[in-house]
């Protein structure tokens, strides 16, 4: 056996440049490898499922006063920052929609602690009925996605009240020092590394999806991209007359019928991740909207008696709390099928109403 | 709980270390006693009551060991020796090769008389059997053999049979010693820290980089079976898997004989850079040291060995070739494997009887060396494909393909079968081929990682355990040879 010449002194120095090492070279790598891949939609179909943490990042360096949208892809395709902007009184003021395709409360609660250390000067919360979908229902494989690419961007500071709410199971993806380390990380490292030593042996480098890839947070793309997503051209155009008249009919009838459209409260953890958001920024003195964006008017004739009671019960309690308003736009009648990308989602018509009524709200809030 | 499960490195051997340097402080008993109790916990989360199969075999042991120490007569010491073989083999027999035999013989017995088949009993297979019953015999038999005295008291003893970074895969240590490092106070030094650090994190980069990565595309390949006729694709398989048993088991070892640094013990070395070897017998010269020089000692020497004629020792080499497949585990599959690596063994003897051989390796002796070393690694890597295929079909499709019978060259189809991580698993191979022949090199790389100054020893740990950490499959791998 090689015997090793060490003493104390050399030992407690080997030891501290292992532990730098280990700091430096996983900060380097989750930066430069995973990161940029993430972004890209490399390594999940959406650059948005990883943007939220370093967009808080940019939210929290702009002077202006930032009015940030929270939800899903009704957030996303609902609020057109530079249109809002244009629209509200106060001139130093930046909209901001951080809306994420398929997303939940219960996960868009993790950036809870982030964006209350950036100091907000107004939240649009989304809720609409199918934010009270219930978590059972939803995909077990897109929960843990989004917890480990959540984890992947966040720090120490990221963390708060919020991780008592996770039920255990999710918790087991969360990176921790003590219970897996780097388990986000490892998930994705591999296949970032493939990645590009694909790129590089094959010398080919795939361009970047125009719509599912986010730009670089490093891009001048960036800060614009924050406040003015991409939007697909209107689905419901893509379609022709019989098709139309199929989804008009007989696809809306049928989507409106799935527990998403049947909003729970009980034993709902969409809901309780709800209440923890809005108590935490009204404790917090950040004023909330909570917005209903509205649905296409077919699905809403098509509502059941007391379909949507869980979700009108819910804004009601939510208002109690100090600073919350809610902004329930699913109930005007307004809203035309030409409002409509589909049938929950605004397209550019849509887009231009809801655009006044945000900033009238805005306006209200704020002043 | 096992070596790559984050409880061992931040609760049970930070605390088996501290319990052994604070509250054993300076005394002897006291920290054999911590150890002991910890090998026996470490043993009930791994394996549960199969503990008590572990406390048989040690009071079986024990006794034996005393009774033949202590007795006079010839008959009373084969007595005892009669009653520790009989005990451990039958250990052995029942939880690890009962089912076995009623298979085969069900088999048999269907084939010739197609009469009912006999219930196997599905007993699960202790963790670490084959280690800790070879180690507690060998104990015994050197007793007997008067080749060693019999441990001063049982704690000692059990301690050496239960000790927990070992029990498990090995190394098969010996009890004279496992009694050497523990007759005196056991001692916490920086330099067995540093030596202790530098081999469970270049364990657990072997294990976590290398093998569960490779292993990948070792189980993608044989499980799907599909793509066998291609050569390509068979011979990345039975060189994925060299490289993942390899990494796996030396990586278990390491971490093993850290671990066991740490705590001031000292373990014998396993592996020896196996992929070096330039002949059969060189091969296990380097390859799981500690086993090959038990059956050397315990079974190929007591068969006749290489002193008692050509034909006594081709027959000695067979059994214990056969014995030594067996061992590894309840197949036919590494009993053929023990075979070919007996008939490996026997032809190279023949063969350097040769003249025409000692010849060319006295004119052309490098030459002649790097010959050998590819003859010796191609067979090497075919009989990997044994060891590794249960399925009769898949196996002789593999091994014909590997030999080049009815087999093919398909770039497009071999990369079509791997997963989808590819080139990084190749390029992992390529950097474990270049480490293996630095480490044949240097004599050894994690000593000579263990020797550098604190700054090139920081970077290369905090480097590795980084790449460990981040390069983890998402579902680890158990260790291969926790089967056996």
């Amino acid at each position: 056996m090689t015997r090793i010449q060490s003493n104390n002194s050399q030992l407690f120095t080997s030891i501290i440049f292992g532990i730098l090492t280990l700091l430096i070279a996983s900060q380097t790598l989750s930066q430069y490898i995973i990161q940029p891949l993430a972004y890209d939609a490399s390594l999940a179909r959406s650059g948005r499922y990883s943007f939220s943490f370093e967009a808080w990042e940019t939210i929290g360096l702009d002077e202006n006063r930032a009015v940030v949208g929270i939800g899903t892809s009704l957030t996303q395709y609902a609020i057109s920052g530079s249109c809002v902007e244009n629209n509200i009184n106060q001139n130093n003021t930046h909209v901001y929609n951080l809306g994420v395709p398929g997303s939940l409360p219960y996960i868009e609660m993790m950036q809870t602690t982030t964006a209350i250390n950036h100091n907000p000067s107004l939240i649009l919360l989304e809720l609409n009925p199918i934010n009270l979908y219930p978590l059972e229902y939803a995909s077990s494989e897109y929960i843990e996605m989004r917890i480990k690419l959540n984890s992947l961007f966040m720090d120490s500071n990221d963390y708060g009240d919020w991780v008592e709410l996770l039920r255990e199971q999710d918790k087991e993806n969360l990176d921790g020092i003590l219970r897996n380390p780097f388990a986000s990380e490892s998930t994705y490292f591999n296949t970032a590394l493939e990645q590009e030593l694909g790129s590089f042996l094959m010398n080919e480098t795939a361009p970047r999806h125009w719509y599912l890839s986010t730009p670089s947070p490093q891009s001048t793309d960036w800060t614009n991209y924050l406040r003015n997503p991409v939007w697909l051209p209107r689905y419901l155009d893509s379609l022709n007359e019989s098709e139309l008249i199929e989804y008009e009919s007989e696809t809306i009838a049928k989507e409106i019928k799935r527990p998403r459209y049947n909003p729970l409260i009980e034993t709902n953890a969409n809901y309780e991740a709800l209440v923890y958001m809005v108590s935490a920024f009204s404790s917090n003195e950040i004023p909330v909207i909570l917005v209903s964006y509205p649905i296409h008017p077919n699905a809403k004739s098509l509502l059941l008696d007391g379909q949507f009671d869980a979700h009108n019960m819910t804004i009601e309690k939510l208002t109690e709390f100090e600073r919350v308003s809610s902004l329930n736009l699913i109930w005007e009648d307004s809203w035309t099928p030409s409002d409509f990308y589909d049938i929950e989602h605004l397209d550019v018509l849509g887009r231009e109403k809801i655009c006044s009524k945000l900033a009238f709200e805005i306006n209200q809030t704020l002043s | 709980m096992d070596f790559v499960t984050p409880e061992y490195y931040f609760w049970f051997l930070p605390l088996v270390f501290l319990c052994t340097f604070v509250i054993g402080f300076r005394k002897r008993r006291r920290q054999i006693g911590i150890l002991l109790a910890s090998s026996y916990l470490f043993f009930c989360l791994a394996s549960g009551w199969h503990i008590i199969l572990l406390l048989i075999s040690t009071i079986v042991d024990w006794t034996s060991a005393n009774k033949i120490a202590f007795s006079d007569r010839k008959s009373t010491k084969t007595k005892w020796l009669r009653f520790s073989l009989i005990t451990n083999l039958g250990i052995l027999a029942t939880f690890k090769y009962l089912d076995f035999f009623i298979e085969s013989w069900n088999w048999t017995s269907l084939k010739l008389t197609g009469t009912p088949e006999l219930d196997t009993l599905g007993v699960a297979l202790p963790v670490g059997i084959s280690f800790y019953t070879f180690q507690t015999m060998s104990y015994t038999i050197d007793v007997y053999r008067n080749k060693n005295q019999p441990y001063d008291d049982f704690l000692s003893f059990a301690c050496y049979a239960a000790f927990f970074p070992q029990l498990v895969a090995g190394p098969i240590v010996r009890a004279d010693h496992f009694k050497a490092q523990i007759s005196t106070v056991l001692q916490p030094s920086s330099a067995k820290f540093r030596l202790g650090t530098t081999l469970i994190i270049y364990g657990l980069a072997k294990k976590l980089i290398v093998a569960d990565n490779v292993a990948l595309h070792v189980n993608t390949i044989f499980e799907n079976s599909s793509g066998l006729e291609n050569i390509g694709v068979v011979w990345w398989g039975a060189f994925a898997f060299g490289i993942q048993i390899y990494c796996d088991f030396s990586a278990y070892t390491d971490i093993a004989i850290g671990s066991s640094h740490l705590l001031g013990v000292e373990l014998p070395e396993n592996f020896d850079s196996p992929y070096a070897a330039t002949s059969p017998q060189d091969f296990w010269r380097r390859w799981h040291i500690s086993l090959s020089t038990w059956l050397r000692d315990y079974l190929y020497i007591p068969l006749g060995g290489s002193r008692n004629g050509y034909k006594t020792m081709l027959w000695a080499l067979m059994v214990t070739m056969l014995l030594g497949g067996l061992w590894h585990g309840a197949s036919w599959n590494f009993v053929l494997w023990g075979l070919m690596h007996g008939v490996l063994l026997i032809a190279h003897r023949g063969l350097i009887k040769l003249k025409v051989i000692g010849t060319l390796f006295d004119k052309i002796p490098r030459l002649s060396k790097i010959t050998g070393w590819m003859i010796t690694q191609y067979l090497i890597f075919l009989t990997w494909l044994v060891f590794r295929l249960e399925n009769t079909s898949v196996l002789f499709q593999s091994m014909k393909t590997y030999i080049g019978i009815d087999g093919y060259w398909n770039q497009k189809e071999f990369m079509e079968v791997l997963p989808e991580i590819k080139y990084l698993t190749f390029a992992i191979a390529i950097i474990f081929v270049m480490g293996h022949f630095l480490s044949w090199k240097v004599g050894g790389l994690k000593y000579w990682i263990a020797r550098q100054n604190s700054i090139i020893w920081g970077v290369i740990i905090g480097s590795m355990l980084t790449l460990a950490l981040f390069l983890r499959p998402a579902e680890t791998v158990d260790f291969i040879y926790f089967r056996f």
